[in-house]
């Protein structure tokens, strides 16, 4: 088992607006199937390819934007040998109780130079909706909407990108698959844990904790060229695709969540092994690296975020 | 409309900078700026069209009007007094006038702190 320490993006807090229009957003047209609704209003879901009880979750606030995300480890020593490594690196971390989320075991949390909150956890419950395990057809019930099978990655904007790349590599085990330079002492950092091209990405801004995308997993472009129906058909504002990140490889569609939070479908990506040199993108080619087709950034990319 | 409700309404646009008043006839019950899209009027920037990231920033000097709600982040109760508001969640209720009001345009001391910093590397 090569894969070990931080597995995977488990969990994403999201702030919406309007709980009833975001619920609508993510369960009937992304297609993720709603879990729950806890006693504090926060509303749990998760993709139909999941296995965990939830990874979603979305709660009701007055700005938008991103609470935390919180990656999945291999198990509980594992989250106490992270949290040993985060102290003595000099992050301060604070404990969330098992059970604060349903079924989602102690977490461990804190805050990077980015100003984001990352949380790690071991253990959530499995979900009675996962994919089938015994001579298993391809979904338990045939999807909705955009039919997005998992959530994939986000991308961050914040100051202090290289000190967040130094926690995410030497603390974490991460690995910079791609980073892009923007301009003097600007890098952008795709970061990976796993086989894929990223896992979360982090592209410098002057204002902390900010909110870019959060991205779900499609197969293939048939698939994505189906969201994009569904998009116009339901007059859900699209930011630009369907296109092609050169950075990933990945197939793309930007759009907006009832709250302005940005989304994306992303299909494809290559695959990442940790012996992989990282890729480099100069500031003359990082219209290319961001939109491959475009090759320039559109207004947005910089300046739309929650 | 036969309950004398107009069918739309106008929004006249005073420029941020540059010379001229744009005039649009809005129809009723529609997003400001969601009708300025479909038209490609690009008087006033547009973004997540949901009230979240607040680059659509306009004060509204004259006219009455209801919006949908919209990030504390970019607009403060004060704001909202002062008749700043996002276009992209303003629906007018009378004819209006509106003009751009990004955050590093504004003039109040107790404005909400600008995310729209120009980056360093830009």
């Amino acid at each position: 088992m090569a894969m070990n320490g931080v597995l995977r993006p488990g969990i994403i807090q999201i702030r919406v607006l309007d709980l009833e229009e975001g619920l609508a957003h993510y369960r009937d047209r992304l297609g993720l199937d709603y879990v729950s609704t806890g006693d504090d209003g926060r509303v749990y879901l998760k993709g139909y390819d999941e296995f965990d009880r939830h990874s979603v979750v979305l709660r009701e606030a007055d700005e938008a934007g991103m609470d935390f995300f919180a990656f999945k480890v291999l198990d509980d020593a594992t989250l106490t040998e992270l949290t040993g490594k985060l102290e003595q690196y000099g992050v301060a971390v604070d404990h969330v109780a098992a059970g604060e989320q349903p079924e989602v075991g102690r977490r461990v949390g804190f805050t990077i130079p980015s100003g984001h909150r990352i949380e790690l956890y071991a253990e959530a419950g499995l979900s009675d909706m996962g994919p089938i395990v015994e001579n298993p057809t391809v979904w338990r019930t045939e999807p909705r909407g955009m039919a997005v099978r998992r959530f994939d990655h986000a991308l961050l904007y914040g100051p202090d990108i290289d000190k967040v790349t130094d926690l995410f590599c030497n603390v974490l085990g991460f690995k910079v698959a791609e980073d892009a330079t923007l301009g003097p002492g600007a890098v952008a950092v795709w970061l990976t844990c796993s086989n894929k091209a990223h896992d979360i990405a982090f592209v410098p801004n002057p204002e902390p904790g900010r909110f870019h995308h959060v991205a779900f997993f499609l197969e293939t472009v048939n698939e994505m060229m189906h969201a994009g129906d569904v998009m116009v058909h339901y007059d859900i504002p699209i930011d630009l695709g369907p296109t092609r990140h050169g950075i990933t490889r990945g197939h793309t569609i930007y759009f907006f969540d009832p709250s302005g939070n940005r989304n994306e479908v992303f299909a494809g990506g290559y695959t990442y092994y940790p012996d992989n040199p990282t890729r480099h993108w100069t500031p003359e080619q990082i219209g290319t690296g961001i939109f491959y087709y475009e090759r320039e950034l559109n207004e947005a990319f910089l300046s739309v975020y929650t | 409309m036969s309950d004398g409700v107009p069918d739309t309404f106008e929004v006249t646009i005073v420029p941020l900078d540059g010379p001229g008043l744009r005039v649009v006839q809005v129809p009723y019950g529609e997003r400001v700026l969601l009708d300025f899209h479909r038209r490609g009027i690009a008087d006033v920037p547009i973004g997540c069209r949901g009230g979240g990231c607040g680059v659509c920033r306009v004060k509204v000097s004259s006219g009455s009007y209801y919006t949908k709600k919209m990030s504390r982040k970019h607009i403060s109760p004060s704001d909202e007094e002062h008749g700043i508001v996002l276009a992209c969640r303003l629906i007018p209720l009378s004819d209006l006038t509106i003009q751009p009001a990004p955050v590093e345009t504004n003039e109040r001391a107790d404005a909400t702190p600008t995310n729209k910093e120009t980056p360093s590397w830009q």
